[in-house]
């Protein structure tokens, strides 16, 4: 139900922003929908946006539930798409491929580490490191990508591209349609998820530590290495979302790789609450919006409209949801 | 002599609860004047009527012989009226001479080099010599007994003259405690008046001049300490039970499972919260531990769970040392426990009954195979946990939060006891619940200890302890006294408050 | 050599205003990561009103613009009881989107030249007078005394007669004045606003405050410390230091990576505010 009330308060957002622009909102309306909507390449395309905000918002999802803000996530999404495609390069085929995703997970993982240790066991907050190492993250592969890393018979800042044979196929590949398997996975990340958290007993005590960390510890939970483990498969996943962004959809790993998926990815956790299920069609709302947003360039709309309207839309959610989290135990 | 404080026929209620009811009180200035008695018998609430944090149902208040109407601590403050609270209010990051100063600020520049002067002047008025190295120091890193003393200073820096001192000996070592009442006595001689708010006999027989005993909301008795005795005293503080109630026999002793040894944990500024603790529990045993609030028990559940470290002594179970195995491993070993704040320490509010049925068993075989979560079992659980003492709920998948006080204590007081428990730690556990549920609740109990369990019970209700347990020690001041075999009420009220036995 | 130091406190400059707006909001117990949002938005608005209606109403639009800003995450995070980090992070994301928003809608495309400002100068006065007006006043004064108070025990301040939201309410005005100033003067210096200016500049006065132990003059020196590695990277891009072309994204890092080590620990023990978040 709030759910609702979210969207409504967004549309109403957007439309108020595209009249002060003076745009018309009708007009606006129909780009956005005929540009993320309207066609089987719009849908592809809004589904192609969907896939890295689906993954990127199961990590920060995982890691929210825990109790823990992982704003890093950007960081680890980059630092998974680097390794998996050095990797990819390296070893060619679908052999060359799964060390790929496997690189890119462990990659995520570990610039996870330094944030999941210090806070739970510095107590450090996590929002503080993370956005640190997010900067470290852009510079370490801005640099590695100008220089070491750099395709041999390019001139710009990216990797050689990955041959299709070492690339996650397709799903729907029938022009116009075009659909990736990595959506299918994140899919299958996402419902591996929720049974996770309903049914094992780590998912019960991550959850408890996110609820009330006190009653956690009476309840014998270890609370603090379930706060770094949180952390460290949150950044598993990001950096899975990296991978399969590599590996899917951009064949390679070049600068300006991310778009800033980190923060809407921090906006797609927090509507879909405490149920994993929801961050599909949360991602999806995102990823249709950022499609159409696309579209809405041509109408002289500024792409930083959507960004406005995720930043509302979070500060609104909230309001409702998430009252002041004091750091305990 | 005249009259610092003169309180009349005051009454307050909270609710259905009657905190004060027609209460007196005469304090000569220049006095040390004890306000005594136990948990709820209402000498907190007088003092915050008196001190403006509470106003009072009827009733009036005369100070220095005029009629005053006391609404905020700051017209309280005006008057001279100053109030120490046991929780200090002191804050860590400023050093002492700011913390003396705070909310009392000389002007908006501040002069520190004046200030200093003055408030070296007011240390050495109660005996203290403080330079300026010690006012600017941290004040994080004072101990309790300074803490104490600059919580003093603050009242006179503000020029109080009556100052009421709630329970200032909690964390003070005995020695300190000395110390303390000998710069009170130097104020008094200056013409200040003090209020002592304690239940710690020893205090009263020693420092006061007069005392008034409050029990259950009511005047008892206001006597000069150089007429009365400890018994006396105790007696009127504790009462005399009225009837002769039946209470369980003391079983045979056997070979203990549970032996703490010297344990000391909790330390916060210099003291320990639990001190030395020594004692013994067999199988079968029902054991209570009576004792005013604040006198360690929470701190030794804590300790004994594994929540809190140990910083000295040892624990073992069936003859192992466990101190130093986690709070997981007791849990499987059949330890169970009922905390002391419920909402915080017991139950997730937002999560389902039964979410909550299995907070703190949900590793156990029963509850979980392989690392996944027994559903139907849990939910069979969760259903025979809120049928044991009748818990009212709109349905097992609603949020525990939505249930009353009493209700949430009935549900995770079955979980305790239904979970087949061979050690369990149960803090207050009827409250909130009315009579007969505490009755099912204790016939529960002592089931389990029936069949080999043994039970520590913390309770600030003596007469429910002594009627319901085989044995009762008594915490005071962070120690664990083991009274004789023998005790009777009076002994084990006399100890609650620091008598002998 | 001058060169270096000119550069040096060119670079400093808007992180020492930055940061002594982060000092006030977090010295109260407010967490603040919104200091980049309010940086842009505060140059965005000084470039467009300087455009239309001169230097000195660019400067106060643009303060005027950083206090809104502080007010709305006074208002959610002390009335409406939203987590300080979710409200820095949303009004990051409105301020960028904003003023990309407005910096395309209302801005003149075929306007060329500098935008008409207060000279720099003006604003490295502020950012020497801001944190020497700081320690006299956390130290001598009354209001000092109150603000350290509520950010480090928000409760035992209340039992002292304090009323700590109306102490942060005006912290995180002088937050908004300090911020609006930081990111007026990047204007100021170069004459233009380009999208997302800032550049992280918000982040890294936080971790200069964070390395500075959440004191004024350490935290100075932690800005002035950046400053001379960002005027680093600038001299030498190109040539090689010890040896090895030191990349600049290296010398970006540098302000980062200290921060992590020193909140994991091992730059002495942390000093943040007892009270940074708590009401």
């Amino acid at each position: 139900m709030k759910q609702v009330v979210l969207i409504i308060a967004c549309v109403v957002a957007f439309i108020g922003m595209l009249v002060l622009g003076g745009i018309s909102p009708v007009e606006a309306a129909q780009t956005l929908f005929t540009g993320s909507l309207g066609s089987p390449r719009a849908i592809s395309g809004s589904l192609k946006e969907t896939t890295p905000l689906l993954l990127a918002g199961l990590g920060v999802f995982f890691a929210l539930r825990a109790g823990l803000f992982n704003i890093g996530i950007e960081g680890q999404f980059l630092l998974g798409g680097f390794a998996s495609a050095l990797v990819a390069l390296a070893v060619p085929g679908p052999a060359g491929l799964l060390l790929a995703m496997v690189a890119g997970i462990a990659a995520g993982a570990l610039w996870a580490l330094p944030a999941g240790w210090i806070r739970a066991y510095r107590n450090g907050h996590e929002v503080i490191t993370t956005i640190m190492l997010n900067s470290v993250a852009v510079a370490l592969t801005d640099f590695l990508v100008a220089g070491p890393a750099r395709a041999a018979n390019q001139t710009g800042a990216t990797t050689a591209t990955i041959p299709t044979s070492g690339r996650l196929p397709a799903l729907l590949n029938s022009p116009p349609w075009n659909v990736s398997s990595g959506l299918l996975l994140g899919l299958i990340l996402c419902g591996v998820m929720a049974w996770w958290m309903k049914r094992r007993v780590a998912g019960y005590e991550l959850q408890a530590v996110g609820a009330n960390p006190s009653a956690a510890e009476f309840a014998g939970i270890n609370v603090r290495k379930v706060r770094l483990n949180a952390m460290l498969i949150s950044g598993a996943i990001g950096g899975l979302g990296g991978a399969i962004q590599t590996l899917a959809f951009e064949g390679r790993f070049y600068q300006g790789f991310s778009p800033g998926y980190g923060f809407d990815s921090l906006g797609v956790a927090l509507l879909a609450g405490s149920n994993a299920l929801l961050v599909v069609p949360m991602s999806l709302l995102f990823g249709v919006l950022s499609k159409g947003g696309t579209s809405l360039l041509i109408l002289g709309v500024p792409k930083g409209l959507t960004n406005l309207v995720a930043g509302l839309v979070i500060l609104i959610s909230a309001t409702i949801r998430y009252r002041r989290q004091a750091q305990d135990a | 002599m005249s009259q610092a404080v003169e309180m009349r026929g005051i009454s307050k209620q909270f609710g259905r609860v009657q905190a004060l009811d027609n209460v007196g009180l005469t304090v000569e200035s220049g006095s040390i004047h004890g306000v005594v008695g136990e948990n709820g018998a209402g000498k907190s609430t007088l003092m915050k009527v008196l001190y403006g944090a509470y106003q009072a149902d009827s009733g009036e208040v005369r100070v220095n012989g005029k009629a005053v109407n006391i609404r905020s601590s700051k017209e309280a403050i005006a008057l001279g009226i100053g109030m120490v609270s046991q929780h200090y209010g002191i804050v860590p990051e400023l050093t002492l001479l700011d913390n003396l100063i705070l909310g009392a600020e000389p002007s908006v520049v501040l002069d520190k080099g004046k200030i200093r002067e003055r408030a070296s002047k007011i240390a050495a008025s109660i005996g203290l010599d403080y330079g300026p190295e010690i006012w600017d120091r941290d004040a994080s890193a004072m101990s309790a007994s300074e803490a104490q003393r600059l919580e003093i200073l603050k009242l006179l820096w503000r020029e109080a003259k009556i100052m009421i001192l709630d329970e200032p000996t909690a964390m003070l070592s005995p020695k300190d405690g000395e110390a303390l009442f000998g710069s009170l006595r130097a104020l008094t001689k200056e013409g200040a008046t003090v209020l002592l708010v304690t239940h710690r006999l020893p205090e009263i027989m020693e420092y006061c001049d007069r005392v008034t005993v409050l029990r259950g909301g009511k005047w008892i008795a206001d006597v000069p300490v150089s007429e009365a005795n400890p018994e006396m005293l105790s007696e009127l503080i504790v009462g005399r039970t009225l009837t002769a109630s039946e209470r369980p026999k003391p079983i045979a002793p056997t070979p203990p499972v549970l032996e703490v040894k010297s344990l000391s944990a909790a330390r916060d500024r210099g003291t320990d919260a639990v001190q030395k603790a020594s004692f013994e529990l067999s199988p079968g045993e029902l054991v209570g531990i009576a004792g005013v609030d604040g006198s360690g028990q929470a701190e030794l559940f804590r300790a004994l769970l594994g929540v809190t470290p140990i910083r000295e002594g040892e624990m073992l179970w069936h003859g192992k040392a466990i101190s130093n195995e986690p709070t997981e491993k007791r849990i499987e070993l059949g330890w169970r426990i009922l905390p002391e704040d419920r909402l915080q320490e017991a139950i997730i509010s937002d999560w389902s009954l039964i979410e909550n049925s299995t907070l703190g068993l949900h590793r156990l075989p029963e509850f979980s195979d392989g690392g996944k979560v027994r559903v139907p079992e849990r939910a069979a659980f969760a259903h025979k946990a809120a049928e044991k003492f009748g818990t009212k709920h709109g349905g097992l998948e609603t949020s525990i939060g939505g249930l009353s006080g009493g209700n949430q204590q009935r549900f995770v007081a079955a979980r305790m006891t239904e979970s087949g428990p061979k050690l369990f730690l149960a803090f207050q556990p009827s409250r909130g619940l009315d009579i007969a549920a505490t009755e099912d609740l204790y016939a529960a109990m002592q089931e389990r200890c029936r069949e080999g369990a043994a039970g520590l019970v913390v309770s600030f209700d003596l007469d429910e302890l002594m009627a319901h347990c085989h044995r009762v020690l008594v915490m005071f001041s962070g120690r664990v006294v083991v009274p004789p075999a023998d005790a009777n009420r009076d002994t084990l009220g006399r100890l609650m408050v620091g008598g002998e036995a | 050599m001058l060169n270096t130091v000119l550069l040096t406190l060119s670079m400093a400059t808007p992180l020492v205003l930055a940061a002594m707006a982060g000092y006030c909001s977090e010295r109260s117990g407010v967490i603040n990561i919104g200091l980049e949002g309010k940086m842009l938005m505060a140059a965005c608005v000084s470039a467009l009103v300087s455009i239309s209606h001169g230097p000195v109403l660019g400067v106060l639009a643009a303060i005027l613009a950083a206090i809104i800003m502080s007010l709305v995450h006074w208002l959610a995070t002390q009335r409406f009881g939203i987590d300080h980090v979710i409200s820095g992070m949303s009004l990051n994301a409105i301020s960028a989107g904003a003023t990309n928003f407005m910096f395309t809608r209302f801005s003149d495309p075929d306007r060329s030249g500098r935008i008409g400002t207060l000279p720099p100068l003006f604003y490295q006065v502020c950012a020497i007078a801001a944190p020497l007006a700081l320690l006299v006043y956390v130290a001598k004064t009354r209001g000092g005394l109150w603000l350290v108070a509520a950010g480090s025990d928000p409760e035992k301040a209340r039992l002292a007669g304090l009323q700590p939201d109306r102490i942060r309410l005006f912290a995180l005005i002088a937050t908004g004045l300090f911020s609006g100033l930081a990111g007026a003067y990047l204007v100021a210096d170069t004459g233009v606003f380009t999208d997302n200016m800032t550049a992280g500049r918000g982040y890294i006065a936080l971790a200069a405050l964070i390395l500075g132990g959440w004191r004024v003059g350490q935290t100075a020196l932690a800005c002035l410390a950046f400053g001379f590695l960002s005027s680093l990277n600038l001299l030498f891009q190109g040539t090689d230091l010890v040896g090895v072309a030191l990349p600049s994204e290296f010398w970006t890092s540098l302000p980062y990576l200290a921060t992590v080590i020193a909140l994991a620990g091992f730059l002495g023990k942390q000093r943040t505010p007892a009270g940074l978040g708590k009401t």
